[in-house]
Parts: structure tokens; sequence; C-alpha cells
């Protein structure tokens, strides 16, 4: 019998095989990489049990970007809201406006829920928790001829003041369970700091878990059928942000999202690299991000802050699939993206579909493909075996192109282009990495595949240490945690 | 580098210097803005403004700072201060410059009906607060016990001397790590290449003259001849009177001018010297776009700042026929209850924007204004004696039209204890109009019902002071935005 874990990030997979019981012997495990913009997840799976005569799994645990990844493409599925009457609008009102400039067209993120499908409930519980007014049972049925008119199988349900008493929220909710919908209430027990924040921080939890319920469930589910012959012992199982392994079929989606920050923190720490005194920032081929020894309650989202714990984390502001396109000023630049909710700017980022010019498929210049031009990735095992060579002439011609008006006043050459960006790349970092290390106080340590070809250059500005973590003993570590599960 | 990448990299740094601030600006000593950035249209023209007043008016050193609230030194509403800070560049190279960084403290507004800025609330001229490294203790607490001052005045403003410092701390760092040319002959290649952008940006603009004249309130006329040259834009207010309600300073205006052209542009411009010299702003003293010394502020910062810059637009489309807009709702419909015991609640209201040219306005969006508040009915009603009824948008105030106009917002708030209310807002008489044929979007509104009966209705004016009993229920409207075309 094996045990199996897969770590699934938007473009790598990392699965790792073990028999049961075999924790102790390295020689037994399996442990391969998988570019999912080559090939499907379903194949490489397939693939990988047929030739590893894996036909007997004793638990399959996945720990997935899925959800985090439908939240920030605005792929979610659209659910119905159920809130206190009189608040209706009151989510939407309140998402956040795309841009910090001044603009004459001004939009507000895209809401996961659609106006129509926000209803109001005469209910009232007040600030000290007492109900004034009951749910009836007549405004659920008129309600839910309402949802089923509008094919709703998933609702989520927030009412004022239900942190303090949970009674209308849940008998609401269960009402509306034996009717046969889904149901993600905002009120949850542990969240006991809830009463110090906006209540759509806490409506918006259980609207992003009722959106994310769906698209996940179907995507988890065809992993579980393609399992299904060769599982023996549990189903399909995922690990959520607090490390905890549910089946797949549950219906809590949210406590998902993060999951591969919560597992790298959790190595970290139990590695002695990560603790109050340092911080630890990994240079990932999909994402650069600094681990903190802190939790946060709120996470920052594009629709606004959701209640939910997790361990803190931050995006560096320079990304690997970071777009290089012409600035305002001529030349070649980082493209940052501001949001009116937030003071600082971000990243623009294309992913990896198509992804960067090097693997052969994207048109867009981006941070790792300048480090391509520079011969940086070439040691890089993870994705050294995925470069076109050839693509480099159209990295350089993109960047060339972006720069024709300031070569109008002053040539440069290939050479000094590539330089040039690269010095403000690092000095991005370098500002970033000053800040966590609140200016010296903490220790900095780098890590991840990418932070070899990085540190050279950063070693001129800031003092650090470096750590080689590799996937498989991250992936060597997510087996030790099922095992103890 | 090139400069056009080390122009780049001065934004990046800029950012990073000003990142932890929601709106602030450095200038360099001259008081020439080296970066702003925003977060309302006053602004644009203050922060730049009040750094120039505290270097002319006080003899400062490196890491001084300078608080004001002073709206004729560069400050907005007196709940608003600028905190200013002085860098000397020259410690890493004699030729770089001394800069200011200013930033903002926003306390809670509390409305004040008043003739002069006095009575509006406590007024600080620039104050040197710490000076040689060594606060100045005595004058912060002066200022904390004024029965004036905000309630965490002290504990706040240090806080904020922290994030200052440590802004003038990254940029000081910067500059010296990596070695950045800073000095005033490269400033000025900056501010000349943000000149040739800013030129290139006004090609996209219809050039002429046009002058057109609004109305706001009953007695405050606004008469604009707007000038769009090949290198400049002028905005002349020649002609435009005093006004009882409403009154801007010079540099608030400036900034509403400046912020009006850039929302009429199709991508974000870096603001600095290099624009700000080419914006000429004609505003007649003791007019409301250039109100002086005692005259109020609250107002013309609020409303009418947002006001003027819906007018500037109009000018701008109007010189051109590629695009109309429909006027948008701006007016904040202030409110200020207050339960006694330095005890008040304040909210504003976001309104309806106006229609384009096959874009319809959007609901509840404040096209002048970037903040990122939370607001939370629960955290309302835990720490005022509010029972808040709904917060929605105002259904059908949106102008009609071919594209309707946005819907403004309604907030219906019942009073659990007597409380005393004030409040100040606009656009009730002159609502948004439509264009092209659209209609007018629904003016601001405020009414009590009195012990919660909505036939017991008590409709109040544009600004003034009320008490409330418990059981009253307060409903507030703000405007929604005029429609596009005929429907």
């Amino acid at each position: 019998m094996w045990n199996v874990t897969l770590r699934l990030n938007n473009a790598f997979a990392h699965i790792a095989a073990r028999p049961v019981g075999s924790l102790d012997s390295e020689s037994k495990e399996l442990f391969e990489t998988w570019f999912l913009p080559k090939k499907p997840l379903l194949s490489y799976l397939k693939t990988f049990l047929e030739t590893h005569n894996i036909d007997s799994i004793h638990k399959f645990v996945i720990n997935t970007r899925i959800g985090e990844s439908l939240l920030e493409k605005g792929l979610m599925n659209p659910c119905a809201f159920l809130t206190t009457a009189g608040f209706e609008n009151w989510p939407l009102m309140n998402l956040p406006v795309q841009s910090r400039f001044f603009t004459l067209y001004p939009k507000r993120t895209s809401s996961p829920i659609n106006q129509e499908l926000i209803f109001g409930l005469d209910e009232a519980t007040d600030v000290n928790g007492n109900i004034t007014e009951n749910i009836s049972e007549q405004s659920i049925e008129t309600l839910v001829a309402k949802l089923k008119l509008n094919n709703v199988e998933d609702v989520a349900i927030g009412f004022i003041h239900s942190n303090r008493n949970k009674d209308n929220e849940f008998n609401c909710g269960k009402l509306l369970q034996e009717k046969g919908f889904n149901i993600f209430l905002s009120y949850h027990a542990d969240m006991i700091d809830s009463v110090n924040y906006s209540e759509l921080s806490r409506w918006w939890s259980a609207i992003v878990n009722a959106s994310l319920h769906s698209p996940v469930f179907e995507y988890l589910e065809n992993i579980q059928t393609a399992l299904a012959k060769n599982l023996k012992g549990d189903i399909l199982q995922i690990q959520n942000s607090r490390l905890e392994n549910q089946s797949y079929d549950s219906k809590n989606y949210l406590n998902t999202c993060l999951a591969h920050h919560a597992l790298l923190s959790k190595q970290l720490r139990k590695l002695d690299l990560l603790n109050d005194q340092s911080v630890v920032v990994h240079f990932g081929i999909e994402e650069f991000v600094a681990y903190q020894d802190n939790k946060s309650p709120r996470w920052l989202t594009n629709l606004g802050a959701i209640l939910y714990p997790h361990d803190e984390t931050q995006l560096l502001k320079i990304q690997p699939t970071q777009v290089i396109e012409k600035n305002i000023w001529g030349s070649a630049g980082f493209k940052f993206i501001s949001r009116a909710s937030y003071s600082e700017t971000f990243a623009k980022q294309i992913g990896f579909d198509p992804g960067p010019i090097c693997l052969g498929r994207g048109m867009k210049p981006t941070f790792l493909d300048l480090l391509f031009l520079k011969n940086k990735l070439e040691s890089v095992s993870k994705i050294s075996d995925h470069l076109v060579p050839q693509r480099k002439r159209i990295v350089l011609e993109n960047l060339l192109s972006a720069s024709k008006d300031a070569q109008k006043t002053e040539s440069f050459s290939d050479q000094q282009i590539t330089d040039w960006l690269m010095e403000q790349a690092v000095h991005q970092i370098y500002l970033d990495l000053v800040k966590l290390s609140e200016y010296g106080k903490k220790k900095l340590i780098l890590t991840g595949p990418l932070a070899s070809a990085l540190t050279p250059d950063l070693k001129k500005y800031i003092a650090f240490e470096t750590y080689d973590l590799s996937s498989k003993s991250t992936c060597r570590y997510f087996q030790e945690l099922i095992a103890e599960h | 580098m090139h400069k056009h990448f080390f122009f780049d990299e001065l934004q990046t740094l800029f950012e990073h210097t000003l990142e932890n601030h929601q709106c602030g600006a450095i200038t360099d000593s001259n008081g020439d803005p080296i970066y702003v950035k925003y977060q309302n249209l006053p602004d644009i023209g203050t922060l730049p403004r009040s750094a120039q007043m505290a270097v002319q008016y006080l003899n400062l050193n490196d890491r001084d700072l300078v608080l004001t609230n002073d709206p004729y030194s560069g400050g907005t509403i007196l709940s608003t201060m600028t905190l200013i800070g002085l860098l000397d560049l020259s410690r890493i190279n004699k030729s770089f410059p001394k800069v200011m960084i200013s930033t903002r403290i926003t306390f809670k507004p509390e409305i004040q009906i008043s003739n002069t800025i006095e009575e509006e609330g406590l007024r600080i001229p620039p104050t040197p607060i710490k000076q040689k490294n060594q606060i100045n203790d005595p004058i912060l607490e002066a200022i904390s016990s004024h029965p004036m001052a905000p309630p965490t005045f002290k504990q706040t403003l240090l806080n904020e001397v922290e994030k200052l410092e440590e802004s003038l701390h990254r940029l000081f760092t910067s500059v010296k790590t990596f070695q950045f040319d800073f000095s005033k002959s490269t400033l000025s290649e900056y501010y000349d290449a943000t000149n040739e952008i800013f030129i290139e940006f006004l090609s996209q603009l219809p050039k002429g003259e046009i002058k057109k004249n609004f109305i706001y309130e009953h007695d405050s006329k606004v008469q604009l001849l707007l000038n769009v040259k090949v290198n400049q834009v002028i905005f002349d207010f020649t002609g435009t009177g005093t006004s009882q309600s409403i009154g801007l300073t010079d540099t608030a205006t400036f900034g509403a001018c400046l912020g009006a052209l850039l929302a009429a542009f199709k991508n974000p411009l870096p603001l600095n010297q290099g624009v700000f010299r080419s914006i000429q702003v004609i505003a007649p003293k003791k007019s409301m776009v250039n109100t002086q010394y005692p005259t109020p502020t609250y107002h013309g910062m609020s409303d009418g700042a947002p006001l003027l810059a819906n007018s500037v637009i109009q000018c701008l489309l109007a010189l051109g026929a590629e695009s109309e807009m429909a006027d948008s709702g701006v007016t904040l419909c202030s409110i200020d209850i207050d339960f006694g015991e330095s005890h008040h609640f304040f909210d504003t209201l976001e309104a309806g924007t106006g229609a384009l040219n096959k874009f319809p306005g959007r609901n509840g969006l404040n096209l002048w204004r970037r903040s990122h508040l939370e607001p939370s009915v629960e955290q309302i009603e835990k720490r005022f004696a509010l029972h808040i009824k709904s917060f929605s948008y105002r259904q059908k105030s949106g102008g009609a039209g071919l594209y309707e106009g946005g819907q403004g917002v309604s907030k219906v708030y019942k009073l659990l204890a007597p409380a005393k209310l004030k409040w100040m807002i606009s656009q009730d008489v002159h609502a948004p109009a439509g264009v092209a044929g659209g209609k007018h979007g629904a003016g601001a509104q405020i009414y009590i019902q009195k012990k919660g009966n909505f036939k017991n209705k008590v409709g109040l004016p544009a600004c003034g002071s009320y008490d409330l009993e418990k059981d009253d229920v307060l409903v507030v409207l703000s405007p929604g935005g005029g429609g596009f075309g005929e429907a």
C-alpha cells in the first residue's frame, strides 16, 4: 500500500509516493515534478501510477492552490447570498475600486455574486446578541422558490451581528439545507476575533466559500475518478491551511486556500529557519514570497479583506512572471498595478498560461525571461528542461521594441538593456528585503530554486544567509505529516 | 543607466518611500513637487504647498519635523493634519538638495457650522514638533489639551511621526545604497522628461478656449475660462463670485483643476514639477476659488473641490465632440451625530457618477476620492447609540437616459439616544445634470422621521444642526449621477 502526496501549484506539481510505513527509508521514495502547461495533470498522474505499478493507495492527499487561483482570476461560480434586509447592496458597495488614480471610468473589482442573487431577509439580532426578529418559515418558502427558479445550489448566508448570536443564521441555514441547498454560513466558531472586524470580511468568507464549492469539487472529483480503482483506503483528501486532511467532498474549500504557504511555513519552523527573529524569503519559479512567524486573521484579496486566519506571508514587488513592457518614459520597465484599497502597488503577472517567452509559448517578456537572457536559468533543474534557447532572440526583440522611444535620445546595446533591467529588479528586491528584515533587526534567509540566480547581485547590498530547500524535501515533509494523521 | 530607465526606477523609489502612507508628497527645497501621491483633489496642490510653507517660514535642519493643519498654509480640513519632514541629501553628495516629505494624518472630522476658520476647529500653523532629534513635548501637550483637539491626538501623532521618519530613512538609504544621482540637474531633467510626456498627453485633448458658468449653491457662481494649448492649460476663474458656504484655497483649486485633467487622460501620469509648471490657475483673491483667511474651508475642501472638478470636466468635454459626460454626484453628504462628551459619529456617503457616451454611471462611487476605509455596520452599532436600518443604493436615483446615471446611496439610522445632528450637503437643489437629452440625477436629501413615523417627516436644508430625540430616524440620500442621451 502506498501513501501519495501531490502538491499542486499553478504551473508545477510535485508528487511523492512511499510504501506505507517506510518513512525511514529514502530509497523507497518516488518523486517527480510535472510541468502542467505541457500536459494535463490527469495524464501525468496516469503515467506515474502505471510506470511505478502503484495500484493500491492507502492515502492520497492533495495540497492545491486551485481555490486561490479561481479567486484571483474571478472564475468562481456565482452563488446566492442571503443577508439582513436593508443591506443587500452592502457587499457590492464596498468592493475595492480598481485604480488608485483619478479616471472618468472607475471600476470596482468584479464580484463573484450578482445583485440579482442577493436576497434580504427580515431578521434582526441586536448589538448585544439578542434576536429581535426571528427568521420566518414563510419567508424561507418564498426564497426557496426564487432560488430554484435561478438554479441556485450554493447559498452563502451573512446576517448583521451573527457573530454575537448565530441562531438566525443557523436556523435559516438548516431550513434551506432541508430543501437541498448547500449552505455556507458567515459564522465561524473559531473566529473569536471576528467581533473586531467589519461584517463584510466575515460575509465575504462565506461568499467565497460558496463560490468555490462547485468548481473546486468538480476539479477534485475528476482526480478522485481517475484514482478510483487505485484508492483502497480513504477517498481522496485535501490538505487545508491548518495542515489537516479533509475529504475531497467536504464543503469547506476556503480553508484549503493558502495551504501551500502553510505547509512551507511549518516546514521552515521545523527546520528552525523561521522564528520571531528571522524572515525567510522563498524565490520560487512561480512566486517570490516572504514568510514571517506571524498569523494574520484576515486575507487581503482583490475582493477586500476576508476573515481567514492564516500564516502571514508577503509577496515581493518583483515576481517571476511579472510583465516587462513599454513604460511611460518610453523604455522597457516592470509593470505594476495599483488598487485603490491598498496604498502599495503590485506586480502585474501573466502566470504560465501561456507564460514566459523562454518556455516556448508566451509572447510577453517577463522577469523569468530576463533571467533567461542572463543565462541564470540553465542551472535551475525544475525549469532548465523546458527552456527553448532559440527564444532568446524574441525576448530581446521585445525589450528593444519597448525601448524604441528611449533609443531616440541615446542609443544603447542589448547588453545594456538587460543589465539595467536586472539592476532595477535587484534594487526593488533589496528594498523589499531591507523592509522585511526591519532594517537588520531580523535575520534574512533566502531559499528556493531561483535564489542562486539572485544572491550574487543581492550580496552587494544586504547581508543574508541561504538555505537549500528542495521541493523534494517539502514533499518528504508532507509525507511525514500525513503519516502522523 | 539611460536616464529613461533611471526615471522609471525613481518612480519605484518614490512609491517605496511613501508606501506606508495613503497620500504624501516629496518636494525639493524650492517647494517644487518631485512626487505626489494623492487621495483626494486638494491633496494634489496642498501637499507640496505645505512643504513649501514649512521651509519658507521655519529654519529647519535635517530630520526636523513640522506639523500643520492650517488650510492657508497647505492644509485642507482642520481634522486632517499634515506632517512634514526635511531630509538633507547633501550629506550623501554635496550636489544633492534638501527634500521634504509631507504626509497626512486623518482624524475624525467634526462639523462646525461656523463663520470663520477659527470657529471650525483648532487651527495649527506650521509648527516645529521635532528639532535636533527632540520631540517638542510642550507644544504637543499644549495642542493635546486644547478643547478642540482630537481625543487621541498625541499618541496618533507620535505613531505617524515614526512612519514619516521611516519614510525619510527609506529615501535616504536607497539614494545612498544605490548611489543614485539625485542632483538638481538630474531632477531638472526628470521634470523636463515628465513635461514632454504631459505635452504628449495633452495632444489627446482638443485645443481651444471655452467659457462656462456654473452655480453650485444659491449664492456660489463659478465662471471658468478654460484654455487648452499645445503645451499648457490655463484655468481662468476671473468673474467667479464669493460664497457664504463654499470656499477653496488657491492650492485646493489648483488640485481640483489638475485632478480633473488627470482623469481625462487615458493613462496615469507621474506627478511632479514637470506637470505643475504647465498648469496655470488664475483665481481672483477673495473669490470662492481663492478664499482668504478667516473663511471656513470644510465645505469647500470636501464638496467644493469635487464640484469644481466636475465643472472642469464639463468644459474639457465641451471643447471636443469625442465624448460627453453627465454630471456626477460628488457631495460627501457629511453628517455628524454628537452624543456629547466628545463622543460623536461622523459619516459620509458616496454618490452616483454621471453616465458617459456608451457607459452608464457607476453606483455609489466617488469619482474624486480614493481611500481604503473599511466601514462596518456592526462596529458602528457597537460604538454608538445607533441602529442602522439600512445602507443601500438609492433606487431610481440615477438620471434616466440612453445610458442611466449611477445610483446614489441611501443610509438610514435610528437613534437609540438623544443627540445633536450637524450636517453639510450639496447638490440638493442643483442636482447632477444630464447631458445630450439625459435627465438629471436625483438631488441630495436629508430628512428625519420623527419617532420613526414615516408620516411625520421633517425635511432639512443643505446645512444646519438639529436636536434628535431617541427613536428618531435619520435618512440621508446622496445624489444620483446625470443620465446620457435620450432614452
